[in-house]
């Protein structure tokens, strides 16, 4: 456990500097729309926080990081373990964060006293609906989902960084394709999926957000696994 | 075996277009040695091997009497390592370059680090890979020996730098090996800093080890030989990247095999860049 602290410390100073300028620009454009326009909004900061974790595998391809690392008393498992954590917990602390402004925004009542009645309404049904928390929840998910898979990709593409991005694309392309076929499995399991989220948060809203951030630490959990079973015993570059 | 601090055993690693093949070599504590070869000869392969980065097909890799390749931690804790390029991202700075570090190692050093540092008049404030080449060296070699480590492993850490800077490292290695519990491998294209420096010398060629053992010993086994004449046939067997010349031919010969040599021959010892050379030129 200790080498995996010891790798995340090490992406931090590597990465910090990148992380808090989109950090600062990500919030500068965030909070002022959750505040003044649509506190739920605050939850786009999420994704921005995820992204973070995609910085240090781009950091160690310019620098030619894996020379450093094999020399460094560590393992690669240790290194894989810690970029995951630490997409892990830069997603909660986002989320947690999104949470807090998204809370704030509605309490504040900018919208009232700027003297916009409408927005007034929506603030009140989001205070009844928990949307914030809904919205914050969801892209949670959605975060360790995305960008949990692009880490997975970033390490069985390591020799070809580059073609993440296409293979992605690829992938999206794809996913839009079959959403075109009629009674595809695909869009049986979209139409499912959307379902299953509907039942669910009409049961109970507490319950629905736990099992979002649920599913999507054990989406990370087996993105992780994934990584270490199929590029763990790798050399480094 | 006590003696050695590292134990190389018929050390086999294949990838597609070269081998490594029964590499086998010792190294005793508080020495330094010589790991030359021609470029593509296996050094850095060997090196890997020694770290346990590269997983070997057969035979044994010692460090301290461990395993890298199964206790790599342990192993690599007690190893500062220099490469020819600059290991740390470009953009650190040199309290950074320390930050990221020192938790790796449990007997990591900060006045240490602080004290080469100081020395070798590295800027606090410039960026890493602003530094000049020299620079770049002297921060690797402040934090291979920041963390009281017993084998300094250096990976062509010459290669581009001025004699002046070539001077101060080989000064530092003298420095840290003074004390008797350090040991250096340092792999070089640059053979007189290793004739300059090395106790022991180990000659790589084709992903074979051609020759191990102490550098005298290395320097007083062969000769370079050159004659008017083609030497006769049961020489030419013993010959070493045996060439012609506008004068003639010459090759390298076991100093054994000297008193064999036509009168008309001369001869004179062989350095490491002979050898180096006469081998590339057709030895096996």
């Amino acid at each position: 456990m200790r080498s995996v602290l010891n790798v995340m410390a090490m992406d931090y100073y590597n990465v910090r500097r990148r992380a808090l300028v989109l950090l600062l620009l990500s919030w500068l454009v965030i909070v002022p729309v959750s505040v003044i326009v649509y506190p739920a909004a605050s939850a786009a900061i999420i994704p921005f926080g995820g992204i973070l974790a995609l910085l240090p595998p781009g950091i160690e391809d310019k620098n030619k990081l894996g020379r450093l690392y094999e020399t460094l008393p560590m393992r690669r498992k240790d290194l894989i373990c810690g970029r995951f954590l630490a997409l892990w917990l830069v997603t909660l602390a986002s989320s947690i964060a999104a949470y807090l402004i998204g809370m704030l925004a509605l309490n504040l009542h900018v919208f009232a006293k700027l003297g916009i009645g409408s927005y007034a309404v929506i603030v009140r049904a989001q205070a009844h609906n928990r949307t914030v928390a809904y919205v914050c929840s969801r892209l949670f998910l959605l975060t360790c989902l995305i960008i949990g898979f692009l880490l997975l990709l970033s390490y069985l593409l390591e020799r070809h960084r580059e073609r993440v991005v296409i293979v992605t694309l690829l992938l999206i392309f794809l996913g839009i394709m079959l959403l075109f076929v009629p009674n595809s499995w695909f869009v049986r399991l979209i139409e499912t999926l959307i379902r299953a989220d509907n039942v669910l948060f009409l049961q109970d809203v507490v319950i629905y957000e736990t099992v979002m951030y649920l599913l999507g630490t054990a989406a990370l959990v087996l993105f992780g696994a994934l990584t270490l079973v199929f590029t763990g015993r790798r050399e480094w570059k | 075996m006590s003696g050695m601090i590292l134990t190389l055993d018929k050390v086999c690693k294949s990838y597609r277009n070269f081998a490594l093949r029964d590499v086998s070599f010792t190294l005793p504590r508080g020495y330094i040695m010589g790991f030359v070869g021609e470029n593509g000869a296996g050094k850095t392969t060997t090196i890997r091997c020694i770290l346990g980065s590269t997983r070997t097909e057969s035979g044994s890799i010692s460090v301290f009497g461990k395993d890298s390749r199964t206790e790599p931690v342990a192993v690599r804790s007690r190893i500062g390592a220099v490469y020819d390029t600059l290991m740390f991202a470009g953009h650190l700075r040199l309290s950074e370059v320390e930050a990221h570090l020192r938790r790796f190692y449990p007997e990591w050093d900060s006045r240490q680090f602080r004290t080469f540092a100081d020395r070798f008049r590295l800027p606090e404030k410039t960026k890493c890979g602003k530094y000049s080449r020299g620079m770049q060296m002297k921060l690797m070699l402040s934090a291979a020996l920041s963390h009281h480590a017993e084998l300094l492993i250096l990976d062509e850490p010459t290669a581009g730098l001025d004699p002046v800077a070539r001077d101060e490292l080989l000064e530092i290695l003298s420095e840290y090996i003074a004390g008797g519990e350090g040991s250096v491998l340092f792999s070089t294209h640059i053979t007189a800093d290793v004739e300059r420096i090395a106790d022991y010398v180990t000659v790589l060629h084709k992903g074979r080890v051609w020759f191990t053992g102490a550098k005298d010993d290395l320097m007083e086994e062969y000769a370079v030989v050159q004659r008017g004449e083609p030497f006769p046939q049961p020489l030419r067997d013993a010959c070493i990247g045996l060439h012609d010349t506008p004068s003639g031919c010459a090759a390298i010969l076991p100093t054994d095999r000297l008193t064999e040599l036509p009168k008309d021959a001369i001869f004179e010892p062989a350095k490491i860049e002979d050898l180096l050379v006469y081998l590339a030129k057709g030895g096996e």
